[in-house]
C-alpha cells in the first residue's frame, strides 16, 4: 500500500538545491513547501509543522546549525526529522551537523531511490517520535502511576510514572530496575499474596487485570490503590506487564461514609416503619375489638333485653307481681347496655371509619359538657392512618382539657397543606401542661411521631393549652 | 301494619319480628344483609322498613346505604333505622331530603316495647321519629349557649326536644302532663323566639328544628 505524501519544508539558498530536491519529491506524491533562510523556515515550521526539513548547510543566509539548535530546544518543534544536506565534497562536515542536532544528512546531489528512501524513513521516525511524545504526555497528566515492568514477583520496573511519588510517597526512580526498592514490598502484607496470585493468574490466561488492594506509603499510612494491568510482549521475545495504578483512598472512604449513611438511614427508617406498624395493628386491634363488642355482646345483651321484654309482656297478664322484679333485671341489663355502648365507642368510633375525621370529632364535641368549636376543617377525608393518629390526638387533649385544664372554651382546627396534615387543639385552662413519658401527652407524641410528624404542647402555667400535632399526609 | 325487619343477627331479628307480630304488625319479609333488604323491599313494598346500620357486606353503614337507596327509589315506603350509635350525621344523611317516614333509633329502644311499637307505627304513617339522644346532642352541645335556645324557658326546652323527635302535639302533651293548648302555645312560643316560620305538619316541623339546632351558629 503506497504511504500517503508527507509535509516536507526545504530551506536551501540555491535554486539548483530547490530544483534537485524538489521536483523528485513532488513526483512521488509529497507536499513541499520552500524557503531560503533560517527566520523564514522557523516562521514556517511554527505556522505547520512538516514531517521532514531538508536544510542546506551553510549556505548563503542559512544558518542550518542555530536551525538544528532551534529545532531541537522547542517541544512544539522536536517532532520533526531534520535532514542537513550537504555538497558531496563537503561530507565530512556531516558530523558537524548530526552533533547540533539534526537527523541524518544527505549529500547533493543524491540519487532520486535514495532522497525517497531517507525521505520516508525520517518521517518514520518523526511519527515514533510523535507518538512517543504523546504517550510522555499522557503519563504525565493521568492522574494514575503509568508503569511498564517485568513479570516477576518483584514487580522490577521497567518504567513507573512520578504519579507514583504523590501515591506512595517514594519517588519513582527507587523502583526503576528495583533500585532501592521493589514495588512488591510496598504493598500491604495483608494484601500481597493475594495480588499476587490474582496477577498470574491473569497473566497465565492472557487476560487483563484489575485489582484493589492497600500499599503502604513512606510515612506509614495505608492507601488503597486500583491497578490494572495486562501482559505484553515486547521486542526481543520479553514479555512486559503494562498497567496503571490509580490512589481511590479518597473514593473508597466516601463509599464507605455512604454505606455507612446508607445503613443509618435504612435503620432509621425501618425503625419509623416498624412504629407505625404497631400503631396501625394497634389501631386495627381496637376497631376489631370495637366490632366484636358490636357484633357480640351488644347485639345479643340487645336480643337478651328484647326477650325479657316479651316475658315481662307475657308476665303482666298472668302473673303481674313477677313482673316488677324481671322489668328491673331489664332495666340493670339496658345500663349495662349503655355502659358497652360508650366502652365500644371510646375503643374505636365507627363514625371515624365510615365518615371521617370531622364528622367524628364533631360527634366527639356534641357529647362533651363544654363549649367546643371546630372552626376549620378540610373537605376532603385524610388516609385512615392520619384520620385516627389525629382522632386520638384531639379526644385525648379534650380529655385533659375537661378533666384538668379547668378550660371555659375550646377550638379546635384542622388542615391539610403540602404534604403535611395538622390539629391544632387550644383552651383557655389553667396550662402547666407537659408532654412527658408515660402521660397522655407523652402516647400521643409517639403516635404523631410515628406518622413522621411532630407534637408540640405550648401550655405556660394560667395561660392556657395548645397542643399541636402536625403529620406526613402525602 | 306490613314491615320488612333487616338485621344480620339471626337472634336479635328472631325477636324482634316476634314483638312486632306479637304487637300487632305483620312482618313481610326478613334480610340478613344490605342487598337482600332491598331486593325484599322492593318486592313486598311494605309500609316500614326496620333496618340496623350495620350489616354485610361491609358491615359498616350498608344498611344505612340501603335506607338511603329505599328512601330515593320507594319514597312511599317508611324506614326506621337502628344504630348501636347515634350519630347526628346519619341523622342528617337520613333527613337532607325531608323527614316524611323516617325514623332514627338507638338499637336497644327496641326493648322498651311502647315506644319503639309507637315509633314503627309513626313512620308507617308518614311521620318521623328521632332518637332523643340525637336531639340531646343537638341541644345539650355548649356551643348554642350564646344563642336563642338561652331565652327558652326549661318548660318550652322539654317541649323544643320533644317535637326534634317527632312527637305530635298530642305526644308531648301527654309526656308533659299538660293540655294540648298549653303545647300549642309553648309551639308558638318557641317558633316566635327562634325566628322559625311556623309549620303545622309535625314532620316538617322536625326539619325546621333538626336545621335550626344543626346550622353551626355562624
Amino acid at each position: 500500500m503506497p504511504e500517503p505524501g508527507a509535509d516536507i519544508l526545504i530551506v536551501a539558498g540555491s535554486e539548483l538545491v530547490v530544483s534537485t530536491v524538489r521536483t523528485p519529491l513532488e513526483d512521488a506524491g509529497h507536499r513541499v513547501r520552500a524557503v531560503a533562510d533560517g527566520p523564514s523556515a522557523l516562521t514556517e515550521l511554527n505556522r505547520q509543522l512538516p514531517d521532514v526539513v531538508m536544510a542546506e548547510w551553510d549556505l548563503s543566509g542559512v544558518d542550518s546549525l542555530g536551525l538544528c539548535r532551534a529545532v531541537r530546544l522547542d517541544p512544539e518543534l522536536c517532532g520533526t526529522h531534520v535532514i542537513v544536506m550537504t555538497s558531496a565534497a563537503r561530507t565530512a562536515r556531516a558530523a558537524e551537523a548530526l552533533e547540533a542536532g539534526a537527523d541524518d544528512y544527505l549529500a547533493i546531489p543524491v540519487e532520486r531511490s535514495e532522497l525517497l528512501a531517507r525521505v520516508r524513513t525520517g518521517r518514520r521516525t518523526a511519527q515514533l517520535r510523535a507518538s512517543e511524545a504523546r504517550l510522555r504526555a499522557l503519563m504525565a497528566n493521568v492522574p494514575g502511576a503509568i508503569y511498564r515492568c517485568a513479570p516477576d514477583r518483584d514487580w522490577t520496573m521497567e518504567l513507573i510514572s512520578d504519579e507514583i511519588e504523590r501515591i506512595s510517597g517514594y519517588p519513582s526512580g527507587d523502583f526503576i530496575d528495583s533500585e532501592v526498592r521493589t514495588f512488591a514490598s510496598i504493598i500491604h502484607p495483608e494484601d500481597r499474596e493475594r495480588v499476587e496470585a490474582a496477577v498470574f493468574e491473569a497473566c497465565a490466561a492472557a487476560r487483563p487485570f484489575v485489582l484493589e488492594y492497600r500499599i503502604q506509603r513512606a510515612d506509614g499510612d495505608s492507601r488503597w490503590v486500583l491497578e490494572r494491568g495486562q501482559l505484553v510482549h515486547g521486542t526481543n521475545g520479553r514479555t512486559w506487564l503494562d498497567g496503571a495504578i490509580f490512589d481511590i483512598s479518597a473514593q473508597r472512604e466516601a463509599e464507605r461514609e455512604r454505606r455507612k449513611r446508607e445503613a443509618e438511614q435504612a435503620r432509621v427508617a425501618e425503625l419509623r416503619a416498624s412504629r407505625a406498624r404497631i400503631i396501625e395493628a394497634a389501631d386495627a386491634a381496637r376497631r376489631r375489638i370495637e366490632r366484636d363488642l358490636h357484633d357480640g355482646a351488644q347485639q345479643r345483651f340487645t336480643a337478651v333485653a328484647l326477650q325479657l321484654r316479651l316475658l315481662i309482656s307475657r308476665l303482666q297478664r298472668s302473673a303481674p307481681d313477677v313482673a316488677l322484679p324481671v322489668e328491673e333485671a331489664l332495666d340493670e341489663l339496658q345500663r349495662a347496655i349503655d355502659e358497652l355502648r360508650e366502652l365500644a365507642r371510646g375503643i374505636h368510633p365507627a363514625l371515624l371509619s365510615e365518615r371521617g375525621l370531622v364528622r367524628a370529632v364533631e360527634a366527639l364535641i356534641s357529647r362533651l359538657p363544654m363549649s367546643v368549636k371546630l372552626r376549620e376543617a378540610p373537605a376532603q377525608r385524610l388516609p385512615q392512618a392520619v384520620e385516627a393518629g389525629l382522632y386520638y390526638v384531639i379526644a385525648e387533649t379534650l380529655t385533659n382539657a375537661c378533666k384538668h385544664a379547668d378550660a371555659g372554651a375550646v377550638s379546635i382546627a384542622i388542615g391539610r397543606a403540602d404534604g403535611r396534615a395538622w390539629v391544632e387543639v387550644a383552651d383557655d385552662g389553667v396550662g402547666g401542661a407537659t408532654a412527658s413519658e408515660g402521660s397522655g401527652l407523652g402516647g400521643l407524641k409517639d403516635r404523631v411521631e410515628a406518622l413522621d410528624g411532630r407534637l408540640t404542647v405550648l401550655s405556660p402555667p394560667g395561660g392556657g393549652t395548645t397542643v399541636r400535632a402536625e403529620v406526613a399526609c402525602a | 301494619m306490613r314491615l320488612v325487619v333487616a338485621d344480620d343477627s339471626l337472634l336479635l331479628r328472631e325477636g324482634l319480628v316476634r314483638l312486632l307480630e306479637e304487637a300487632g304488625f305483620e312482618v313481610v319479609g326478613q334480610a340478613g344483609d344490605a342487598d337482600e333488604l332491598v331486593r325484599k323491599v322492593s318486592a313486598h313494598r311494605p309500609d316500614v322498613a326496620v333496618i340496623d346500620v350495620r350489616m354485610p357486606p361491609t358491615n359498616t353503614d350498608d344498611g344505612l346505604r340501603a335506607a338511603l337507596q329505599i328512601r330515593r327509589e320507594l319514597p312511599e315506603v317508611g324506614v326506621l333505622v337502628l344504630s348501636a350509635y347515634v350519630e347526628e350525621t346519619y341523622a342528617h344523611e337520613l333527613l337532607c331530603d325531608g323527614a316524611a317516614g323516617v325514623g332514627y333509633l338507638l338499637k336497644h329502644r327496641v326493648a322498651e316495647l311502647e315506644r319503639f311499637t309507637q315509633a314503627v307505627r309513626h313512620v308507617g304513617q308518614g311521620g318521623s321519629v328521632l332518637d332523643p339522644e340525637v336531639v340531646t346532642q343537638l341541644l345539650g352541645a355548649d356551643r348554642h349557649k350564646d344563642r336563642l335556645l338561652a331565652n327558652l324557658t326549661p318548660r318550652e326546652l322539654q317541649t323544643l326536644s320533644l317535637m326534634a323527635e317527632g312527637r305530635s302535639n298530642l305526644g308531648i302533651a301527654e309526656q308533659l302532663v299538660v293540655t294540648g293548648r298549653a303545647v300549642e302555645k309553648h309551639i308558638s312560643s318557641i317558633f316566635t323566639k327562634l325566628g322559625l316560620d311556623p309549620v303545622p305538619a309535625d314532620h316538617r316541623r322536625v326539619l325546621a328544628v333538626l336545621r335550626y339546632l344543626s346550622d353551626d351558629g355562624s
